[in-house]
């Protein structure tokens, strides 16, 4: 059980009530840093807080009841990744939890009867087959590295990641990119004033059952925040940075980028990700065999 | 004012719906979101989606056939839900109003909150509209609840 | 005590289905297999109870061997009538090789000198005692409604349902019987006995697809038997033992002497139905579903794999260890692919079911305790997700009269509760916390060292999730406003079974940690230095991670719970979905308004990727090349 010292409940505590915050005004920057990239001067900071707050007060009319379910389940999927996370459990099954939250979605998008939600749920499907793999390499390059899946290891090296694993940092942005469902791959749903075949697989849901998603959308800022801390363990403020880029890389691409198709996505992930992935494992690989 | 009415007026997102204008009005309410006037500064978003949005943006003189789906969008809204007619065609009818197929000001099918007069509606003016709308958010909140109140 | 329980696992079955032959009365016959499911069930415990050992059944007045060499010739007697039968020189020959194998290692080469038990009951052997009996009797239980209305759906004059449950009654005997033997020619003959339940199982309609169908399990099956023999004939050559315990127990073997074991592995991948011999798998579909919930799960496709493990330890660090783990992975990611571009619910389950194998088969050529411990969590939750998720297309398939996934589509409006015992099914095999993801965790930890694996189970694991999600997709699907739908009447027996599994399966999974470390750890470190999996509390753990089941369940639980009591206070107030406000108001509720004001219906259907995972496109490159694969794994140990 990972609840069992002070310190514990502390990073639970900022995983749950904290992480979204950050989140949220991440994804507040990024609204500004889109608009300034259009010419635009963009909302305040607060906008996602703001969106959220009045999704809230909203009398929903959603889909199924199934849809709601699947919408709460994988809010509570999230968090619990993001708890999983930061206090140093198991990277591997914090991807499976993170996985189980988006089947969740996917399933609330199946659920209701629509068109719109329906195409949105088939294109999710394909967002999650696309990133999938990534992100299990980057838990198994760590695995590589540390000798443990467990995250806290991590914390126990005397070099940072980030030199073993540079083509990761591409891979992270391809992640952010199909995760956050940036242009070109904001295929199943979209942020912001995009629009991809109405909403996507969020058209049924509305009020609070969408402010859920938002929120959703907070924490999975901060988990990709973390996730890319991790190359960077030895000095998180590096860290930081360097999640900060990865994330500026994606706003980047997203505003200079058209949508492409979902069978572009999976080809640029499976054919340009994979490899990319793969060429920094065969070099990890090779070196601890040489160790050996 | 509680924080609810302050991210209600901080946060309104449009959906825009033409009954059948001559697209000159429509032209000027994408305007709005153009650099020029930027309206994301006040949070406000086009999203095509009544389930989303809390603005019903209307253009166009309502006829028989545009009714039923405007009535149909109005019903998918959520509430709280702020109608805003922009130009004269959605206020009046305007030059069509004697037309054999238009039933007149978009008022005609649903409730209307604010109108914007002009042909076409300046961006200025519809900002204007919207802004006005807002303001009108919270006492409607306040109306919703009382008759919530009042049936059950 | 002992021979009497195994007397009940073994010979009763083959006793009461011979029963359920003659008598042919269909009271006596519920009776008969009510008593043998319960009889199986309460023996296996008893089994599971009594603890390891070796038995030699008594040769008072019986030689036990001769009984089975009699059996054989007998077996393979009928393989050669099939053969002729059906003029296919393919299966003549096949069974006439074996023959000859089996003439020269009974009458020139003299191997009635037994000195091992013939017998052997160990951890594994046990856990797979437990799966065959409990979960293969519950699909005897099945089959008991829904052979009669299977009959009925099909016209048949004569009931053909005496002879249906003589052989699912045997199968069961037989697999016991194979897990159970430590001498192999004992092990060969039960081998024999299962292949032919399967064949007559599958050609039980009678018609010409399921004539076809059962031939081409028939020959496939016998290139298994053939290996086998020849893997048998080779030990006795290189005048080694023929008993799996005393073969493990001689040590390391480098080079040609890995040759029988190899074979033997090849036989095993028949059964299994690893590529290229998945064929006879997808064609068993055509059976009563019933014979495919008994084959996927509990029986035939476990036999293979659970011989690939008991060997594994034979073939630690060598050659043959590779190459298996290469064919595993090979088979789990091109499996999980083709599923994809199915939408004959069977034809999905029949892939997974492949696919899953390939990962168990995987596993066992990776090889390290940890690895074999999530082979032996695989097999068990497997067999029960998979025997629900069977059971549960049958019914649909008797009620909507079709397997077509997207005929299914918005069923959970129809058929509430098996929709949920289907969806709880696929949900097990996908979704974190069950017991199927648990042990796809562990083999995904155990395969990090080794990169080739590695990729591939990766890949497979995306894949299996697409094909998963798009059909539990279809089966949610539900119309706003419509009211909640009242649950369908269906026979006791499916009842049960459903239930049963369920809860099973649940009480499994979140008992994980407990079931590794007390069940599956042990079964490994009978054969390897540790187990490399383990139970702190109620969490699994292994080397190089830990998984926190009983955290993980409790939140997914209190996510699920609290918005449903939530919902059940507030109804949802949703009515129509966003059709651009064309929607009318009709019956269906998802009718538009097109051209002239006309209505249409909304239709959708799922996305099946043609240009990408087409069988077409996929099976001319995967079947040579999981040939070459099998040829590289037998000449590598021959040069």
């Amino acid at each position: 059980m990972f609840l069992n010292s002070g310190n514990t409940v502390l990073i639970v505590f900022m995983a749950v009530f904290v992480a979204p915050l950050i989140g949220g005004l991440l994804m507040g920057i990024d609204r500004i840093l889109s608009a300034r990239l259009q010419g635009r001067i963009g909302p305040p900071i607060l906008q996602p807080f703001y969106d959220m707050m009045k999704l809230m007060s909203k009398k929903p009319i959603s889909g199924t009841k199934i849809q709601i379910i699947c919408v709460f389940v994988y809010l509570v999927s999230m968090i619990l990744s993001l708890v999983l996370l930061m206090t140093g459990q198991d990277l591997l099954v914090m991807v499976l939890v993170l996985a189980m939250g988006s089947i969740f979605f996917i399933l609330g998008g199946f659920s209701v009867k629509s068109p719109y939600s329906n195409i949105g749920a088939q294109r999710e499907i394909l967002q999650v087959l696309a990133y999938e793999p990534l992100i299990i390499f980057y838990v198994v390059a760590i695995y590589l590295k540390t000798g443990s899946f467990m995250t806290f290891k991590v914390f126990e090296l005397k070099d940072p990641l980030l030199y073993s694993m540079p083509l990761f940092v591409v891979a992270l942005i391809i992640i952010m990119v199909i995760k956050l469902r940036k242009s070109p791959f904001d295929l199943s749903t979209s942020h912001h004033a995009h629009q991809e075949l109405v909403k996507g697989i969020t058209t049924e849901l509305s009020g609070r059952h969408l402010a859920v998603i938002e929120l959703v959308h907070m924490y999975e800022m901060a988990l990709l925040m973390v996730l890319a801390m991790l190359l960077f363990a030895t000095n998180l403020w590096i860290g930081l940075a360097l999640g900060l880029f990865c994330l500026f890389a994606t706003i980047v691409i997203d505003n200079i980028t058209a949508r492409l198709t979902w069978s572009d996505m999976l080809r640029f992930a499976w054919k340009i990700g994979v490899p990319i992935t793969a060429l920094n494992l065969a070099v990890i690989y090779y070196f601890s065999i040489i160790k050996k | 004012m509680s924080s609810f009415d302050t991210s209600n007026i901080k946060s309104p997102w449009i959906l825009h719906y033409d009954t059948g204008s001559c697209n000159g009005c429509d032209i000027e309410v994408l305007a709005c979101l153009t650099p020029l006037y930027d309206v994301e500064r006040f949070g406000i978003l086009n999203v095509g989606n009544p389930r989303h949005a809390d603005i019903l943006v209307i253009t166009g003189a309502a006829n028989k056939r545009s009714a039923r789906v405007l009535r149909n969008l109005y019903e998918q809204m959520p509430d709280p839900k702020m109608v805003v007619a922009v130009g004269i065609c959605a206020v009046s009818g305007g030059v069509l109003h004697n037309c054999y197929n238009v039933l007149g000001g978009v008022d005609k099918v649903i409730p209307v909150d604010v109108y914007v007069p002009g042909c076409a509606a300046r961006p200025e003016a519809i900002i204007d509209g919207i802004v006005l709308a807002l303001q009108k958010i919270p006492e409607k909140r306040k109306l919703l609840k009382s008759r919530e109140a009042k049936t059950a | 005590m002992k021979s009497g329980i195994l007397g009940l696992l073994i010979v009763m079955p083959f006793i009461i289905g011979i029963l359920c032959f003659f008598l042919r009365n269909d009271l006596v016959r519920r009776f008969l297999v009510i008593g043998n499911a319960l009889a199986l069930i309460g023996a296996s415990i008893a089994l599971a109870m009594s603890g390891n050992g070796s038995f030699t059944p008594p040769h008072e007045g019986i030689n036990w061997g001769q009984l089975i060499a009699i059996g054989d010739f007998f077996l393979l007697a009928v393989f050669i009538y099939l053969g002729i039968v059906r003029k296919s020189p393919l299966i003549i020959g096949l069974a006439a090789l074996q023959t000859a194998g089996l003439i020269w290692l009974e009458f020139f080469a003299g191997i009635h000198g037994e000195t091992s038990p013939a017998l052997y009951g160990d951890y594994l052997s046990t856990i797979m005692v437990l799966i065959i009996s409990i979960v293969g009797s519950i699909t005897t239980l099945y089959a008991l409604p829904y052979m009669q209305e299977h009959e009925h759906h099909i016209h048949i004059p004569v009931s053909k349902q005496p002879r249906f449950f003589m052989y699912l009654t045997l199968f069961l005997g037989a697999m016991n019987g194979l897990v159970l033997s430590n001498n192999m020619m004992w092990m060969y003959f039960f081998w024999e006995v299962t292949t032919l339940c399967c064949v007559m199982l599958i050609r039980h309609n009678g018609d010409e697809e399921a004539v076809n169908n059962s031939y081409r399990a028939l020959w496939m099956n016998l290139i298994g038997g053939v290996a086998i023999m020849g893997g048998l004939v080779l030990l006795h050559i290189q005048h080694r033992p023929m008993a799996f315990q005393e073969l493990i127990a001689g040590g390391r073997y480098e080079g040609f002497l890995l040759l029988p074991i190899a074979l033997l592995c090849i036989g095993g991948f028949t059964k299994a139905a690893q590529m290229p011999f998945q064929g006879w798998l997808l064609g068993a579909m055509v059976a009563p579903t019933p014979v495919s919930a008994l084959l996927h799960s509990s029986t035939m496709v476990k036999a293979g794999v659970y011989l690939i493990l008991r060997l594994a330890p034979a073939f630690e660090n060598t050659f043959v260890t590779k190459m298996v783990g290469i064919i595993g992975a090979f088979t789990f990611v091109a499996a999980a692919m083709l599923a994809i571009n199915q939408s004959n619910a069977k034809k999905v389950l029949a892939y997974s079911t492949i696919s899953n194998l390939g990962l168990i088969v995987s596993c066992a050529g990776i090889n390290t305790p940890l690895a074999i411990s999530a082979a032996i969590l695989l097999i068990i939750f497997h067999a029960i997700s998979k025997a629900m998720l069977f059971m549960a297309v049958g019914v649909v398939e008797h009620n909507i009269e079709s397997r077509d996934i997207e005929r299914m589509e918005g069923l959970l409006s129809v058929m509430p509760f098996t929709v949920f015992i289907m969806v709880i099914g696929i949900l097990s095999m996908i979704l974190p916390p069950f017991g199927a993801v648990i042990s796809k965790w562990v083999s995904l930890e155990a395969t990090a060292k080794m990169p080739v694996e590695m990729f591939l189970l990766v890949m497979g694991s995306a894949f299996t999730v697409l094909f998963w999600t798009k059909w539990i997709g279809r089966l949610l699907e539900t119309t706003p406003g419509k009211p909640t739908p009242k649950m369908e009447k269906l026979p006791f027996f499916y009842v049960l079974s459903f239930v049963f599994l369920a809860v099973t399966v649940l009480v499994l999974s979140v008992m994980a940690g407990p079931l590794a470390g007390k069940v599956v750890a042990p079964a490994v470190m009978q054969y390897y230095p540790a187990a490399g999996i383990g139970q702190a509390q109620m969490n699994l753990i292994n080397d190089a991670g830990s998984f926190p089941v009983l955290s993980i369940f409790t939140v997914i639980l209190l996510a699920v719970i609290i918005p449903v009591l939530y919902l059940r206070m507030k109804e949802c107030p949703g009515s129509s979905v966003y059709m651009c406000g064309e929607n009318i108001a009709s019956s269906t509720g998802t009718a538009f308004r097109t051209l002239k004001d006309s209505s249409s219906e909304m239709q959708l259907s799922g996305y099946y990727f043609d240009h990408f995972f087409s069988e077409n496109r996929h099976i001319p490159w995967m079947n040579p090349v999981a040939v070459i694969l099998i040829i590289v794994l037998i000449g590598g140990l021959c040069f």
